[in-house]
């Protein structure tokens, strides 16, 4: 009998540091937001078209840009509609300006300002939240029927766009799938919903990339600006694509 | 640069010329990126010069009442391997009429062919550039004017309509990374931009910019001979989301600018070019910020520190040889014509501006409230501009500004009010 027991616990051992290192290969939040931001556009440069749709009492309208993204930098340049073509949004950090063509001159703007509809400017530019954000566990919710880690994001500057982000990050495959969007005060004002129809190689791997942002205002039901992504390359880019002593013309 | 032209065939020529670049805009294939823009603009003004103090009867500075405006704007850039090309190309025609002052009863009208801007740049290196062509520079972050930028102080940023015309330029723009860039420049003729009160002369600068993650700014130096040397910096920092604050200074060695100074002659003074020799340091400097609501209006104020302008003294000199100057014009004296110099864009040495801009409120309808005051003689500028989108195309505005202090004053010397109401059309 002894003699059993010295050989069940010695297994019993290795199957309690198997499902101990399991249980290790739960990502932390950092590691969950670092590849959730990488679909995001957190990569080392990308040019992508962003058709930008906002609804809004019954009635649409539409613009597309062409948006270059690195970093904490992008430069977003409207294509569409013809009344709009060529004005830019330079976007470096914290510093943003606007750029309309034909007169040269870049009047610098706030972050608070938004870019159309619900779409506020750092919507169009790379996600960085693994580095923008305090991230704390809220549970664990399934989304439609998808299991999703939930966490609890909160700026680690006052200068970030959204000061506080509830954000939905898929178990399986590791994507943002929703976010909501809070005020300072603490009001939930809208919510995000992401897909990943797009695909991009990053060192030699194929990872989803996101090609839909839909934005609902939470405080006018009804009111939506959808972001659709596409054209998608992703590439260095110099610092010149993102200097103003070059961009205006 | 005014030339006779046939409006008919520009616009021919404009087309022909856009056409193989929109056929093909916003391709990429074989590296080649063309892209090409026309917008026509159109729109009409009403004024009422002022006719007393020193415009009596409008004599003085002899404004037209109403006026006219129709112009043809291409945008055209083509890009291949490491050059750039582009072209601004302006035609326009203008009718102006005068219901007061020496020419009471005329109706001029104008047409023009200019190129606002224009040029190559080539790279010669992913970190280093160069430039040639006209160029309309600006830089700094200030709304009211930008007193680092020896170039264009006034940045027209109170009408975001107006274009205004390029300088030639030959730069280099070498982009060493960490957000700095640095640039030398040689002004090298004066182009189609608006001529400095002292006239134009070649210079040559240095600047050297940086961008960081919540805060930017710059330093400028610029000699060149018969040119006042100067030096100038700006700096921005995004304090919060809402929150820019800035500043722009510039300093220059004298100036080629006349001040009036009394005598016993007709017009009681004569003008003096007494900082001419440019030993006097001259400090314009700037200091403003903007707010931006949760609601979506953001609000401006800045302050102008304008040390060559005219003191309170010299400003009432130069009203009151206004008046005189006027007054000859009305009993019928050859007195040369001519508008009044002043010390560039700013007569007096102090202003405020306080500014509305909301892009949000009325839907499709971007809005600029603007107060402009002289501290100085408590004259001020009152405007609001008002741009409507009426369809992806079509877009109509609507700018008008009141002009209060009466004829001795510096903003209500020359006009009481004037309305703009215009439309423009984006062809692709």
């Amino acid at each position: 009998m002894s003699a059993m027991k010295l050989r069940i616990l010695p297994a019993t051992l290795l199957t309690m540091l198997f499902l101990a290192s399991f249980a290790r290969a739960e990502p932390s939040t950092r590691e969950i937001l670092e590849k959730s931001d990488r679909a995001r556009g957190k990569v080392s440069g990308l040019v992508w078209t962003v058709k930008m749709t906002d609804s809004q009492g019954g009635e649409t309208r539409e613009e597309v840009l062409e948006v270059k993204a690195r970093s904490t930098d992008a430069l977003a340049t409207h294509l569409e509609p013809p009344r709009i073509k060529g004005q830019k949004l330079l976007i470096a950090g914290r510093n943003m300006w606007f750029i309309k063509p034909g007169v040269s001159r870049a009047v610098p703007i706030s972050p608070r300002q938004k870019l159309m509809g619900k779409a506020a400017n750092g919507d169009i530019a790379s996600t960085n939240y693994a580095g923008d954000y305090d991230a704390v566990p809220a549970g664990e919710e399934t989304l439609g029927k998808e299991p999703c880690y939930v966490l609890d994001l909160t700026a680690k500057t006052k200068n970030l766009t959204y000061d506080r982000i509830k954000y939905w990050v898929s178990k399986s495959s590791g994507l943002g799938l929703k976010a909501d969007f809070y005020t300072v005060s603490g009001k939930k004002f809208k919510t995000a919903r992401f897909e990943y129809g797009n695909a991009v190689t990053i060192d030699g791997a194929k990872i989803p990339f996101v090609s839909r942002m839909t934005i609902e205002d939470e405080i006018k039901p009804g009111e939506s600006t959808v972001l659709e992504y596409s054209k998608v390359e992703v590439k260095p880019l110099p610092d010149s694509t993102f200097d103003l002593n070059l961009l205006a013309r | 640069m005014n030339k006779a032209f046939r409006p008919a065939a520009l616009l021919t020529v404009f087309i022909a010329l856009a056409g193989p670049f929109s056929a093909s805009a916003d391709e990429n294939g074989g590296g080649m990126r063309k892209d090409a823009s026309l917008r026509f603009v159109a729109y009409s003004w009403y004024g009422k010069p002022s006719e007393t103090g020193a415009n009596p009867g409008n004599m003085t500075l002899n404004l037209p009442y109403r006026g006219a405006n129709a112009e043809a704007r291409l945008d055209l850039t083509l890009e291949g391997g490491p050059l750039l090309l582009w072209a601004r190309p302006r035609a326009t025609a203008d009718a102006e009429s005068w219901n007061s002052g020496r020419d009471r009863g005329e109706c001029r009208t104008e047409t023009d062919f200019v190129l606002i801007e224009g040029g190559a740049r080539l790279k010669l290196h992913e970190r280093l550039f160069l430039t040639a062509g006209r160029e309309n520079l600006q830089w700094g972050p200030a709304q009211l004017t930008s007193p680092s930028n020896p170039f264009f102080p006034m940045n027209t940023r109170d009408n975001p309509m107006r274009e205004m015309g390029g300088m030639d330029f030959v730069r280099a723009v070498w982009v060493p990374g960490g957000g700095f860039s640095v640039s030398l420049l040689a002004n090298a003729g004066p182009g189609e931009a608006p001529s400095p009160p002292a006239g134009w002369r070649p210079s040559r600068a240095l600047k050297i910019d940086w961008t960081g993650t919540e805060a930017g700014g710059g330093l400028m130096a610029r000699s060149g001979e018969g040119v006042e040397e100067s030096v100038g910096a700006y700096g921005q920092w995004t304090a919060s989301d809402a929150l820019l604050l800035y500043g722009d200074a510039g300093i220059s060695f004298g100036n080629r600018l006349p001040y009036p100074v009394a005598d016993k002659s007709p017009v009681g003074g004569r003008f003096e070019y007494k900082l001419e020799d440019g030993r006097k340091p001259l400090a314009d400097w700037l200091i403003g910020g903007s707010y931006t609501t949760l609601a979506g209006p953001s609000i401006y104020l800045e302050y102008l520190r304008n040390q060559a302008g005219y003191d309170p003294g010299e400003a009432d000199l130069l009203f009151q040889m206004a008046g005189k100057l006027g007054r000859l014009f009305e009993r019928g004296f050859a007195v040369p014509a001519g508008a009044l110099p002043t010390p560039g864009g700013f007569l007096g040495r102090n202003y405020l501006m306080l500014q509305l801009y909301d892009g949000q409120t009325v839907k499709d309808t971007s809005l600029i409230l603007r107060l402009t005051a002289s501290l100085d003689d408590k004259s001020a500028a009152i405007g609001l501009y008002a741009d409507h989108a009426l369809s992806d195309r079509w877009r109509v505005y609507a700018h008008g500004t009141v002009l209060t202090g009466g004829g001795y004053r510096e903003y209500g010397m020359a006009m009481t009010g004037r309305f703009t109401l215009g439309a423009e059309f984006s062809a692709f």
